[in-house]
């Protein structure tokens, strides 16, 4: 009998006009798998959003933004599973390109192999380019997170060897990811986007203090968590930064 | 859920979605309604 599982409803969740491409990716890796998508896609946009996403509120369409890479506001279910590379921007999750940046930068570089690190090599090389990226709060998607590469007992060995390609292309390696904000002159750190007490002027960022995974949760740079943002959090609510 | 209708007289870009799947995603693949690859305009 067929084990009953948990539903996405990814492709179903978009306007029913889309065109939707969906490439299974054969042992030949992500980067491969979603620039053949991209080779096959005929929109003057392309969202490249990963199956365990779902579109929950918004237009869709307000992520089309002319020589910008936008993402949505993503809902995460499970803290440390498929964080975002550039928090309040660019999620690797979901993002929408439209197709005149693609033509000037190109696909996803196919020498990181399997997965991980082809995002930040694209948000690289979009800075290059001096093409920004953007959050659009308005359009909103819930995402499970760690259903696929972290199933598999050798991701951690792929994001160390992908790790070390990145670190030979450019010559540097990104610095720990902010994840956490808190208003100046306060003790509480938020990681929420959702929180109603979400600092947006006058705060301080830091990354969590622990290296932190699926199954260790980061931890606070010093302080304490808001109540909301863990609230959110147990909810499945929580917006993670 | 707001996704967007399209009504008549409306212009909006069009906008493709892609969509990575792995093989082993058990949790997602009973409920994804397109689950091949589809060679379009190859």
């Amino acid at each position: 009998m067929r084990r009953r599982t948990r539903r996405c409803r990814c492709a179903g969740s978009f306007p029913a006009e889309c065109e939707r491409i969906v490439v299974i990716n054969d042992g030949t890796g992500y980067a491969h798998n979603v620039n053949i998508g991209l080779r096959l896609a005929s929109g003057e946009y392309i969202a490249v959003v990963n199956n365990d996403c779902r579109l929950s509120d918004g237009n869709v369409y307000n992520l089309c933004v002319p020589n910008a890479v936008t993402s949505p506001l993503v809902i995460g279910e499970r803290q440390g599973f498929g964080e975002s590379i550039e928090p309040g921007a660019l999620h690797g999750s979901f993002w929408v390109v439209p197709r005149a940046v693609l033509d000037r930068v190109g696909l996803l570089d196919e020498r990181y192999e399997r997965a991980y690190w082809e995002d930040d090599d694209f948000l690289a090389r979009l800075r290059q380019a001096g093409i920004p990226t953007r959050q659009v709060d308005s359009v909103r998607v819930k995402h499970i997170g760690g259903l696929t590469t972290v199933k598999i007992s050798e991701h951690r060995k792929w994001l160390e060897l992908n790790a070390r390609r990145f670190a030979e292309k450019w010559g540097w390696l990104p610095p720990p990811t902010a994840r956490y904000r808190r208003a100046s002159g306060e003790d509480i750190w938020h990681f929420c986007q959702n929180c109603p007490n979400w600092p947006r002027v006058d705060f301080d960022e830091a990354s969590p203090a622990n290296d932190y995974g699926p199954d260790k949760p980061p931890v606070p740079p010093g302080g304490a968590e808001c109540d909301e943002c863990k609230s959110l959090r147990e909810r499945s609510e929580c917006a993670f930064y | 859920m707001a996704i967007r209708a399209l009504n008549i007289g409306d212009v909006v870009p069009t906008l493709s979605l892609v969509i990575p799947h792995w093989p082993l995603d058990e949790e997602t693949d009973e409920a994804l309604p397109l689950r091949r690859v589809i060679p379009r305009r190859v």
